[in-house]
């Protein structure tokens, strides 16, 4: 795999990431104003949808058994966002949590 | 004079934060549900779309399929039970739960369309059980003491 299409998969990732951030904002807090929650939501759509695009631009390059597996490290990736964006608290125990179950995601989708 | 009258209403209000809930509104029981509507709906996908001629771009005439309409109706559905557990939820712990998907797709597929599960695959469903073991056993016991 290139560094292209490394690059290519952060970005799916990253988008999918940022969607699901704006679900929790969207979700997470009281709707201030009426357009609040839609408005958020509407924006983790678009995220989903963009991450999905990339994602779909990426399928065509690669065997799925190959590009699953490093697709996996969207679970570190998610942990991180979350921590600093919205400051919620990432314990010994998710880390180790999140740990394993990104080496487990790795073998399930990788063969 | 406003501190003595602001602090009951700050602990009411405190109080309110952590309603009781309905065991149908439990925020771990929608991220279980979107779990299996992620995987219901990934398995109609595969069944709808192998029952119809491929080649199209992105998978288009798979458009015809019923049981893609009923795939992308539990998509729908699996992401208004997301939002629901997000509100009270942190997204750290709910995306880690939601790797449930892993084991279940997996388990779905080979009970539903008779498809293999190697042993390198078994070891990951193992593993990811694990995982997300580490992560919801205090969550367990904190639903335990409430």
């Amino acid at each position: 795999m290139t560094l292209f299409f490394f690059l290519l998969l952060l970005i799916s990732n990253s988008s999918a990431i940022a969607g699901q951030l704006c679900f929790k904002r969207a979700m997470g807090h009281p709707a201030l104003v009426p357009w609040h929650r839609p408005a958020w939501i509407g924006a983790g759509l678009v995220g989903g949808a963009i991450g999905f695009f990339f994602w779909l631009a990426l399928l065509p390059h690669f065997p799925l058994s190959k590009i699953f597996p490093i697709e996996a490290i969207d679970r570190p990736m998610m942990a991180v966002a979350a921590s600093v964006f919205l400051r919620e608290k990432l314990t010994t125990r998710l880390i180790l949590g999140i740990g394993v179950i990104t080496v487990g995601a790795v073998l399930v989708s990788g063969t | 004079m406003r501190s003595l009258t602001s602090e009951p209403d700050r602990v009411l209000k405190s109080e309110q934060s952590v309603p009781k809930m309905a065991w149908y509104l439990n925020p771990y029981l929608h991220i279980g549900l979107n779990v299996i509507l992620t995987a219901v709906a990934n398995i109609l996908f595969k069944a709808g779309s192998d029952n119809t001629p491929g080649g199209s771009l992105l998978g288009v005439s798979s458009f015809g399929s019923p049981a893609v309409w009923m795939g992308i109706g539990c998509m729908i559905c699996a992401l208004f039970v997301w939002l629901h557990a997000l509100r009270f939820v942190p997204l750290i712990i709910a995306f880690s739960l939601a790797a449930a998907t892993q084991i279940v797709i997996p388990l779905g597929s080979w009970l539903f369309l008779g498809e293999q599960i190697s042993l390198v695959r078994w070891a990951g469903i193992v593993i990811v059980t694990l995982g997300i073991m580490i992560i919801a056993r205090p969550l367990a016991r904190l639903e335990e003491r409430l």
